[in-house]
């Protein structure tokens, strides 16, 4: 048994039936394996399936590359010992650091720090990941930052799919002098914030590289940045952002991918 | 006062001793040289094939070592780096929870559970302590945050399991300085809820 639900101690939350064996070694209640039910019977009747999705995190100020090795990571207790043995594919160089651990790949150069991971599990790690390394390195120089979302779609059917992209962008004009004509990529851009931050939220959309016949790729870039402040480095303003913006930017990143998938 | 050589016969143990030592510090540093004379020709083959460095600025690579007076930029050599992210090994959750720690025991521990996928009331569960892995043990304290997360995890070989996984948040550890900072705050919180004046 993994876990056995128990009823909450409070007596304003629901009160939980028997564990129930529903998700192979896991148990859980009730509730939740009809949610999961509930859950997966939408996940196959739907017109897409999520294939890959990943999340970045790209700050731009000024970084000294040489310091994010494995050694320092675990050292600060950000990473398990193991976790730094294992790391691969890495070079720490004044210039550029690329670190590869199993949940996150870590890239550094001069201007721009990238945090990143294809998990979905890992989303929150890493950027609790972020949010403790320039909690340590607060003196670091930054104006800018992106919450990014990128998520592949397979489509069920391949003439679904081309219709998708004659409804994202009709191809009337085009047929006067075109045969055949298609979509391969698309940028919208919102320029400015409703949330109070300067920045703007840019959404990709291509022809999916990796998921092939019929795939379709959506980047969600939600930028936020500020003005250099007298004395400040900027790193409380990102840190805040971090901790405040980073679940609702993806729930609205999401949201908007849902919402453009959701006209095929 | 003349060299001569020394007459190995006549000389005591110690003394040849010390002219054994002598000679294989001899050896060592013409060993030295060798080495020295094969890096330099090891460059020299490199300049030649990689054009990693030129010609003109071997001589100033040699002995500018901090390169504050260099002429021109170092140029890389050239290598490979893959710095896509490697997407064959993913992770699509089904079911993702934000969780933290309300009470520990021997060999489980109990957690209130939020739900980040669907948000609805906290739940709670008990989790056996075996779930953990062994260098996150540790972590298991009262109010550690933890996320738990249900999906479909596809390995680089393409197969895919549904698995079941637990995640401590890590921090930094706390400063004297973090320390002393939440104490102010605490007790500027103190005084405030309490209106007591903050002297003392």
């Amino acid at each position: 048994m993994f876990a056995r639900f128990r009823p909450p101690a409070r007596p304003t939350v629901q009160v939980w039936p028997t564990a129930h064996d529903a998700c192979g070694s896991t148990a859980i209640s009730l509730d939740t394996a009809s949610r999961f039910e509930n859950i997966l019977h939408a996940i196959e009747n739907q017109p897409t399936s999520l294939e890959i999705t990943g999340s970045s995190l790209v700050l731009l100020g000024d970084f000294n590359p040489a310091i994010f090795q494995p050694h320092w990571f675990s050292s600060q207790g950000l990473i398990p010992p193991a976790e730094a043995r294992e790391a691969k594919d890495f070079v720490v160089h004044n210039e550029l650091t690329v670190l590869k651990l199993p949940w996150v790949q870590v890239q550094v150069t001069h201007k721009q720090f990238i945090a990143s991971t294809t998990q979905e599990s890992h989303f929150e790690a890493v950027r609790d990941l972020v949010i403790s390394i320039f909690s340590l390195l607060k003196h670091t120089p930054m104006q800018k930052i992106g919450i990014n979302l990128e998520q592949h779609h397979r489509f069920a059917d391949v003439e679904r799919y081309k219709e998708f992209g004659h409804k994202l962008a009709p191809k009337d004009a085009w047929r006067k002098t075109l045969t055949d004509p298609g979509l391969v990529k698309m940028i919208v851009v919102q320029n400015t914030r409703d949330d109070g931050y300067r920045g703007h939220i840019q959404v990709d959309l291509e022809v999916s590289d990796r998921v092939r016949p019929g795939g379709v790729y959506f980047r969600v870039n939600d930028h936020f940045e500020w003005p250099p402040a007298e004395g400040a480095p900027g790193t409380e303003t990102a840190l805040k952002i971090l901790s405040n913006e980073f679940k609702k930017s993806l729930n609205r990143s999401r949201k908007t991918i849902d919402s453009i998938l959701s006209i095929a | 006062m003349t060299l001569t050589q020394p007459d190995r016969s006549s000389s005591t143990l110690i003394e040849r001793r010390h002219e054994d030592t002598a000679g294989t510090e001899l050896a060592m540093l013409s060993h030295v040289r060798d080495l020295r004379l094969l890096a330099r020709r090891v460059i020299q083959e490199n300049v030649d094939v990689d054009q990693t460095v030129e010609m003109a600025n071997r001589g100033d690579l040699e002995v500018n070592l901090l390169a504050l007076n260099r002429k021109t930029a170092t140029r890389l050599p050239p290598m490979f780096l893959d710095l896509r992210s490697d997407e064959r090994d993913r992770f699509i959750s089904l079911q993702k929870w934000e969780c933290y720690v309300l009470e520990v025991y021997a060999d489980s521990f109990a957690a209130r559970l939020l739900d980040l996928t669907n948000p609805g009331p906290e739940e709670e569960a008990v989790f056996p302590m075996r779930r953990v892995s062994a260098e996150d043990r540790w972590l298991v304290r009262t109010g550690a945050v933890f996320y738990w997360n249900i999906g479909e995890h596809t390995d680089v070989t393409g197969r895919q399991r549904t698995v079941s996984e637990l995640r401590f948040r890590r921090l930094p550890a706390l400063t004297n300085d973090d320390i002393a900072a939440a104490r102010r705050e605490g007790k500027e919180l103190h005084d405030w809820l309490t209106g007591e004046s903050s002297k003392g």
